[in-house]
């Protein structure tokens, strides 16, 4: 106990000093060299921080029976505040179980390669001091998030995030005279702002209603300690289900989805990511929508578990729809940094899909073993796809971070041919490309194919439960995701040809990278390849991490050469399945084969010629085949004229694709109405409403006086 | 351990006799005398000697393409249960779903090679791959549910036969009708696909073929022929476990690989009877034949 609240001092402590030192310190020292070190000190100290939480993580993930908890200001004992205002929800205490560990470790391990990549990728920038200070706000915020044990002190550590990630999106607009990217800039940080708050504003609901309801099983609880709702809602079976626990539920689906950049809120994704520094954007793609993730499994799973089927079919609509429209609108996307935040939405739809399951199983627990065994399932897939997501996610930003140092740029159109100028970069790029598509040797796919098993096995056991809406629900979700694994190919054939091939683009900069970003870039793309062919070495962490939730023996068991999923018979419900290295290595023994004998082929005698095109001399800027071509297919479904469509404000209301093209954005278009809608009511109360003339107001006094008389008057007969 | 081995190499050197065959069939029907059953070996042998011309343009991406899509071609063949096991084992790995990812691997590697040349001809063919591919793998995956419903497992290599007194098992028939349109598109055969023409206008598959020559292009042919016959040959498999009694000792077990011998050759002619009698839809218009295949797909799981 004694070594984990040092750890956790000093954790809150080297990413303070690393916040004041890039922020705070740089403006009484504003020379060139100080802010050189400055950035340097800060930069450690974040690594620093990511380290600790790594070592946190890990230390309560496997070498703790008991979960951690540290008071930091504790309830005082009702004796001694007799007499005193005891203000309900102020005790701030940290609770970790295991669950906490495995994202400490994903928030912690992640921050610290991206500590390393910035190292390089800060060195030349004019406002390095300045990332690099944020970048520990951000990193503490988000170990706040995860380690509070209440529900006051999450809503404060989630407006520290919003904060700290709004902070880094004036990154862009500062650094320029350009209106329109000054005015991008002013939106990304409007949106977020709003965006948030009305996230914070139902999860606040829900809190307040969540610890009301838990007041009517003991008067005493503290309405505001998740160990109240653990508890009473843990125990489920005395509290009995009603309405309102569909309205808390509600709520809180509403407040995280909307976190979670989930249809219809994902606008705000696309909007505010690409606004932020690349370095930390990586760190909001990847991680902190991972946060939402974390927060669902913590109370809708474990303090508030499901009480109706409907609650975990609801999630999987959403999941399925924001993993098919995400990735649509990933394909027609303008840049890179837009496109990757599109596809982490997509990513973040395929999490949801495995909790949407989860959720679903767990209220069928009841109806035997099988249920308990399929939650595990549908967890580990969930779980296995959100550090698989934060591997690749954030190997492919970094990519990005590189190639926009050295061309100056991330939209598509300027960039081009990187495979040939900087391979160092763009070999780890692809690999991270391959894994996102779920493309065998690589992570992606064992996660792809849980999430794929848990629709299979679960859809058999809904089947045995006999109840139709749910199997229509199985086929929806399996429909919907299908079809976003198939877009998912095709978004990043696009996004690999635009950046990697093709005629190469205009470099800008001299600036060819440094021993920090090539050396984290390799070790991410390795560790894609690893946790793709050795699922054994992830799979025990993600079992312990998702003990607590439920009692029953895993169903999911690997060995060095396979991963199995297996329900037996006795459980109710008997189906097996499994992937092994066999194929795998038959497939790569093969390449690697036919690659060697076609290599000593092609160095015996090579003939280089031209490009084939029909006759016709190739010129390779006028007829090179992009990558809005190549997908011209599918996204001239949804294609308009962009005259036709009326320039909306303030939401980018469509993508042009080509110079005749355009695909709007639908949602946008809505929320565009909802918000000058909102203006106009706003402006009607200014000007009507509160017109400035006192006999105006003193008609309200009256009015409220007689309302309030009337009232009165009515109540007491 | 021996059994499977023989049966990869058994299914590597063997495949380029489906188009052998289904070549004959066609020519029949057209009343021509067609080539010999073992003219796709003559024309792998022309080309392993040929030169390999590489364009200007291209990056490592070029010459991995077709090794890749080669090398998944021939894993294909591990989806596939060897001849002579029945009991299977239930962690080799064989997985259905491995047949969409496989073929996804292939398709995307090709997909970079040629658009790494630039040409507009590959991009254009691969292009149209990706569109039906984005039409047929909800169906696919669909079809497949009901498949493992059926089999309590999605080991291909688990797959059970027919237990006695069982009814006629109508899902699984729509599935695999599903199914059926799924490979049809997958493999570019007719009416999503013409193989047999080079015209930019028509073709898909031919189009990345255009770019190579030589070696490179015997990868991708002979490739080609073992998608083909692996095609055939799971739909023969899940036809011969609808039809077929359970194998418990040697006979019954030959009788098994019979009936399924039996349907695979007749799909053979099958295919080149539809493809002599069809023509190729219009690009657009490929969307009708998926919408079949997913409402079948559908109905199958809801009746399983």
């Amino acid at each position: 106990m004694k070594d984990a609240s040092w750890v956790i001092t000093l954790l809150f402590g080297v990413l303070t000093v690393g916040f004041v030192v890039g922020t705070i310190v740089p403006r009484r020292f504003p020379t060139r060299r100080a802010l050189n070190v400055l950035t340097r000190v800060s930069l450690v100290s974040v690594g620093l921080g990511g380290l600790l939480g790594t070592w946190l993580g890990a230390e309560v993930l496997f070498f703790r029976s008991t979960p951690l908890r540290l008071s930091i200001w504790p309830t005082p004992s009702p004796a001694a505040s007799q007499g005193q205002v005891v203000i309900p929800f102020l005790p701030l205490d940290f609770y970790a179980d295991r669950l906490t560990g495995l994202f400490l470790l994903i928030v912690g391990f992640f921050t610290l390669i991206l500590a390393v990549y910035s190292w390089g990728w800060l060195a030349r920038d004019p406002r390095r001091h300045w990332v690099a200070g944020a970048f520990n706000f951000f990193v503490l915020a988000l170990f706040l998030t995860l380690l509070v044990n209440g529900a006051f002190w999450l809503l404060l550590a989630l407006e520290l995030v919003t904060l700290a990630s709004s902070y880094l999106m004036l990154y862009r607009s500062e650094g320029t005279r350009n209106e329109r990217v000054q005015e991008a800039g002013r939106v990304a940080v409007r949106t977020y702002l709003v965006i948030s708050h009305i996230s914070i504003a139902f999860l606040l609901t829900a809190f307040l209603l969540l610890g009301l309801r838990a007041q009517t099983v003991a008067a005493q609880a503290p309405v505001f300690s998740f160990d109240t709702y653990r508890h009473f809602f843990r125990t489920g079976a005395q509290v009995p289900h009603t309405g309102m626990d569909s309205v808390i539920f509600l709520l809180l689906l509403l407040g995280l989805s909307i976190r979670a950049g989930m249809i219809p809120f994902h606008f705000w994704v696309p909007i505010a990511h690409p606004e932020l520094p690349t370095n930390t954007h990586a760190m909001m793609s990847a991680i902190m929508l991972k946060i939402p993730v974390y927060l669902m499994i913590r109370l809708l799973l474990e303090l508030f578990p499901p009480q109706a089927w409907w609650w975990g079919g609801i999630l999987l609509l959403l999941a399925g729809g924001t993993a098919l429209l995400t990735v649509f609108y990933a394909l027609v996307s303008p840049d890179l940094k837009r496109a990757l935040a599109y596809h982490s939405a997509e990513n973040i739809g395929i999490i949801m899909a495995g909790l949407g399951f989860a959720l679903l199983f767990q209220y069928q627990t009841k109806e035997g073993v099988m249920f308990g065994q399929l939650t595990q399932l549908a967890l580990i897939a969930a779980l296995y796809h959100t550090v698989n997501h934060a591997t690749f996610k954030t190997l492919l930003f970094m990519g990005t971070g590189s190639f926009e140092r050295r061309t100056g740029t991330v939209v598509f159109k300027e960039l081009g041919g990187l495979l040939r100028l900087y391979p160092w970069t763009a070999v780890p790029f692809l690999v991270g490309a391959l894994s996102i598509v779920g493309l065998p040797p690589f992570n992606g796919f064992v996660s792809e194919w849980l999430t794929l098993q848990t629709i299979f096995a679960g859809g058999q056991a809904l089947r045995q439960v006999a109840s139709p809406a749910l199997l229509v629900l199985t086929v929806v979700t399996l429909l919907a995701l299908g079809a976003a694994f198939a877009l998912t190919a095709v978004a990043f054939v696009k996004i690999v040809s635009e950046t990697l091939l093709g005629p190469p683009a205009a470099v800008r900069s001299r600036y060819r990278g440094s021993w920090a970003m090539h050396g984290t870039m390799v070790l991410l793309a390795l560790l894609c390849v690893v946790l793709g062919m050795a699922p054994f070495l992830l799979l025990p962490a993600l079992q312990r991490a998702i003990q607590g939730l439920t009692e029953t023996p895993s169903p999911v068991h690997a060995t060095s050469m396979t991963l199995m999923v297996r329900l037996s018979e006795q459980d109710g419900l008997a189906y097996h399945a499994s992937i092994s290295l066999i194929p795998t290595l038959l497939l790569v023994g093969t390449v690697m084969l036919v690659g060697g004998i076609v290599w000593r082929a092609l160095a015996r005698a090579r003939v280089s010629d031209t490009v084939w095109a029909g006759g016709e001399p190739f010129v390779p800027r006028k007829m090179h085949y992009s990558g809005t071509a190549f997908s011209f297919l599918i996204w001239e479904v949804m294609a308009r004229d962009p005259e036709h469509i009326k320039p909306d404000h303030p939401l980018p209301a469509y993508y042009r694709v080509t110079e005749t093209r355009a695909v709007p954005e639908l949602v946008n278009r809505w929320y565009n109405r909802l918000i000058l809608l909102t203006l106009q009511t706003s402006e009607w109360v200014g000007n009507f409403v509160q017109g400035g003339d006192i006999r105006r107001y003193l008609i309200y006094i009256f009015a409220t006086f007689l309302v309030v008389l009337l009232a009165t008057l009515l109540l007491r007969q | 351990m021996a059994k499977y081995v023989a049966w990869m190499a058994a299914f590597f050197f063997l495949s380029p006799l489906t188009p052998g065959i289904l070549h004959r069939v066609k020519a029949r029907l057209l009343a021509r005398r067609g080539p010999s059953l073992f003219q796709p070996y003559r024309d792998a042998w022309k080309l392993l000697h040929k030169g390999m011309v590489i364009p200007e343009s291209a990056t490592f991406l070029y010459t991995f393409g077709p090794i890749v899509a080669f090398a998944s071609y021939w894993v294909l063949g591990y989806l596939h249960p060897p001849f002579s096991t029945s009991a299977a084992s239930m962690t080799s790995g064989a997985d259905v779903v491995l047949i969409a990812y496989l073929l996804g691997l292939a398709r995307f590697m090709m997909a970079l090679a040629v658009l790494d040349v630039g040409a507009p001809f590959g991009a254009m063919g691969s292009s149209r791959q990706f569109f039906f591919q984005a039409l047929a793998e909800p169906t696919f995956f669909i079809a497949l549910s009901t498949l493992i419903a059926r089999n309590h497992t999605s080991n291909v290599h688990s797959f059970s036969t027919r237990q006695e007194g069982m009814h006629l098992e109508v899902g699984l028939l729509l599935a695999l009708f599903a199914l059926v349109i799924v490979f049809l598109a997958e493999g570019g055969r007719l009416p999503f696909d013409s193989p047999e023409t080079h015209l930019e206008l028509t073709m898909a598959e031919g189009g990345p073929a255009l770019s190579y020559s030589g070696p490179l292009l015997l990868l991708l042919e002979w490739g080609n022929a073992m998608r083909l016959t692996f095609f055939l040959l799971f739909l023969a498999h899940v036809s011969a476990i609808i039809l077929s009694p359970v194998p418990v000792d040697r006979w019954t077990r030959l009788w098994f690989w019979g009936v399924e011998g039996f349907i695979f050759l007749t799909l053979v002619v099958l295919l080149g009877v539809l493809e002599v009698h069809i023509g190729k839809l219009r690009l657009k218009r490929v969307v009708a034949p998926f919408a079949l295949a997913l409402i079948l797909a559908i109905t199958s799981v809801l009746l399983m």
